[in-house]
């Protein structure tokens, strides 16, 4: 027994002793590189192989560096990082929307000099201005370089308003008429699909109506403002236009599913769609409405009392938690996709829904030679520009509202309109409900 | 022959200790595991619950004593999580457990094609919860469910379609609805396992002294279903008090006490906040099942 028992402790002293010998040389080697780890949205099979293969190219480039990158789905992004941030685990670069963005750099979490050293060196002017606002500091810095932005706005049955003889949805009164218009449940055809779920797309939809009549959401000094007669003359609209959508609210799953199987007539939604329309274009046999391309108008704005363009830009955040080397990795990395021929490859990812944020690559032939680019034709040209026009919440009058960025992340407005829509609040209920939940959450 | 034996004591002794040690080294692995994934979290949540914690990493984190605890109880919006999750575990215990009661009953007796019969009812337990999901989002979808296309086209009971999964009258009956659904295979699975072992001679004895189907159940099956029966009940109500995944996935709109604390921790990100609702629900449980299993199993 005395023998057996020495025996086995004599195992477990020489396993530890070869574990040991076995992590010094791979200690060794993560010592002689620069190790950085890179957290993205794009979670769609293809999308992760084309990030991949651009960042092993990156590292035969770089052979000091490696780079570990981790796809995560957007709406579990806020989730890790919330939970990273507490276990003092950040990666060192992201890809987020400026929403997050903003929430991180408010946190003091972003390198505002390395992200400005990244832009300088890829050429300041060669940015549209429109996304470079969107990732700017309130001390004067930039937060993130901004990488690629969409464009939303209205997409619509032109072949039904024709036959109609009803004007393009670009105001309040022509998206209400069309909506009522074409709205037969019975039939299960509705008029329109805005967001009416606690979520991010119910935040965009409704950011749209609210700058086309000149409601922001902070005051120049920077307080929340979202009870004025402005704002509830949103949310009146807004309630109004939902009694034309389905039962139940909305998300932007319904938006692409039900526009795409022809039951309803408008829907706001974002770029990304293009491809999704256009798949016919580029071979896709199943497609309930044929053509739909062809039937399919884009309205980018909406106006009432101004005219609003809304869009999201998303760009790469490099952590402070790094080290300097760990960052000026980052910003090869950076400066590597941003390079003309990476950054197509990146960007036909999703045609029109990924528009590059460069003007040099913007226009560059074999940018816009793509099938789904050439398909769309002079739409795409309309959001090519529309690009550098749109606004969010978190800009006024060339002011920056950080504090955005918690509004945003806790879905207050999503919520807000779900009471309003689902549950039969009155405007002026919701405005004082949304504006007390608003200024706790930047307090 | 007194130095012989002093001897043979230090050997005992010595014997003993080498034991002890390998009986230790066997043991790190589990003890460490254990301390790692189970003692360290509970330790670092307790202590988060008297913490602010900042988001910034460069900023210290702030003891605040029971403040944290204060706010929770003061917050309205607590209180009803905590009703939703009372009202949804209370119906899903009773509903599975009664329904796998009465499946497990009918699957007891003889018929052919029994054991493709007692599989089948073991799927909804068995697939995976997203598939399970999905499947019934779109079942009840508002435009091409097929729910709504029986209940408004084919037999027109209803005069339009509703959102039974996302608005706010049909959420919580219809998160209630699939967990009983889902759930009832496991009361089942339990409760046909111990009918399997009641003796059938209780029940010859029985139909000698004339008694009948229900006063065979009501005084032979019941009493010797009433342990798993209670065990069920207990580790139901732990596991549906704290369920997330299946709410959270199925309908956004049902905001139980662990949803809420999950967009305390994540949407508002106070984690803080978060750890002390945890602490808070472990303390209500355990008070609830001891009392319990001390009043009403009385074991």
């Amino acid at each position: 027994m005395t023998g057996d028992s020495r025996a086995v402790l004599r195992i477990l002293r020489i396993a530890l002793a070869l574990m040991v010998i076995a992590l010094v040389p791979m200690a060794a080697t993560t010592a002689a590189t620069t190790s950085i780890e890179f957290w993205h949205c794009e979670v769609e099979q293809d999308r992760q192989e084309t990030i991949n293969a651009l960042i092993q190219q990156f590292q035969k480039d770089q052979p000091g560096i490696t780079v570990k990158p981790q796809a995560i789905e957007e709406d579990d992004m806020r989730t890790k990082l919330t939970t990273a941030q507490a276990a003092r685990r950040l990666p060192n670069l992201v890809w987020l929307s400026s929403e997050l963005i903003l929430r991180l750099g408010n946190s003091n979490l972003l390198d505002q000099k390395a992200a400005g050293d990244a832009i300088v060196s890829l050429g300041q002017s060669d940015f549209y201005s429109g996304p470079l606002a969107f990732m700017a500091s309130p001390e004067g810095g930039y937060y993130a370089v901004p990488y690629a932005g969409w464009v939303q706005g209205i997409w619509y049955r032109k072949d039904w308003f024709d036959s109609r003889g009803l004007a393009a949805p670009t105001t309040w009164e022509s998206i209400l008429k069309a909506a009522q218009a074409f709205n037969a449940p019975q039939d299960r055809v509705y008029g329109i699909i805005i967001g009416t779920s606690k979520d991010t797309y119910a935040e965009q939809v409704f950011t749209q109506f609210a700058l086309s009549n000149k409601a922001f959401l902070f005051s120049p000094d920077g307080k929340v403002t979202f009870n004025t007669p402005e704002m509830i003359e949103v949310l009146d609209f807004y309630k109004r236009l939902s009694a034309f959508t389905p039962p139940g609210p909305e998300s932007w799953r319904d938006a692409r599913d039900l526009y795409l199987n022809g039951t309803c007539a408008m829907m706001f939604y974002s770029t990304f769609t293009m491809d999704d329309i256009g798949v016919e274009r580029t071979g896709f046999k199943g497609a309930i409405v044929r053509d739909l391309v062809k039937k399919t108008g884009f309205a980018p704005y909406v106006e009432h009392s101004a005219v609003s363009s809304f869009g999201a830009v998303t760009g790469f955040g490099i952590m402070s938690t790094g080290s300097p080397d760990q960052a000026d990795a980052c910003k090869k990395l950076i400066k590597f996709l941003m390079t003309r021929d990476n950054y197509i490859k990146a960007m036909h990812m999703s045609p029109g829904g990924f528009n590059p944020v460069l003007k040099s690559v913007a226009t560059y032939p074999a940018y816009l030679e793509e099938p789904v680019l050439r398909a769309w034709g002079e739409t795409y040209h309309t959001i090519a520009c529309g690009l550098d026009s749109i606004q969010t919440f978190a800009q006024r009058e060339g002011q920056i509202f950080p504090g955005y960025g918690n509004i945003s992340a806790q879905l207050i407005i999503g919520e807000a309109l779900y009471n309003l829509t689902e549950k039969d609040w009155t405007p002026q209920q919701t405005a004082e409900w949304a504006q007390k939940r608003m200024e706790q959450a930047i307090r | 022959m007194a130095p012989v034996r002093a001897l043979a004591r230090r050997r005992g002794s010595a014997v003993s200790q080498q034991e002890n040690r390998l009986a230790w080294a066997l043991l790190a692995p589990s003890v460490i595991l254990v301390g790692l994934v189970v003692v360290y979290p509970i330790i670092s949540s307790i202590r988060m619950g008297f913490t602010r914690i900042p988001l910034d990493p460069a900023m210290p984190e702030e003891f605040v004593g029971l403040e944290q605890y204060s706010e929770i109880v003061h917050d309205p919006e607590f209180w009803l999580a905590i009703v939703r999750s009372l009202v949804h575990t209370a119906a899903t215990v009773a509903g599975s457990t009664l329904l796998g009661l009465a499946v497990a009953v009918l699957m007891n007796r003889e018929f052919a094609g029994r054991g493709i019969a007692r599989g089948i009812v073991l799927m909804p337990y068995v697939a995976p919860l997203i598939s399970l999901v999905f499947a019934w989002r779109y079942m009840f979808h508002p435009v091409y469910g097929f729910v709504n296309y029986w209940f408004v086209d084919i037999l027109p009971i209803l005069a339009g379609p509703r959102d039974w999964v996302e608005s706010p009258a049909f959420a919580m009956p219809m998160v209630i609805l699939f967990d009983i659904w889902r759930y009832f295979p496991y009361a089942f699975l339990m409760i046909l396992a111990r009918l399997q072992s009641i003796p059938k001679a209780l029940y010859e004895a029985a139909e000698v002294d004339g008694a009948g189907s229900w006063a065979k159940f009501r005084h032979i099956t019941m009493p010797e279903l009433g342990f798993v029966l209670g065990s069920i009940v207990v580790l139901r109500w732990i596991w549906n008090f704290t369920k997330f995944d299946d709410v959270w996935l199925l309908s956004r709109n049902v905001v139980t006490v662990t949803v809420y604390t999950y967009l305390r921790a994540f949407q508002s990100f106070d984690l803080g906040q978060a750890a002390a609702i945890s602490g808070l629900l472990a303390l209500g449980l355990i008070a609830s099942v001891s009392l319990y299993v001390k009043r009403v199993l009385r074991w």
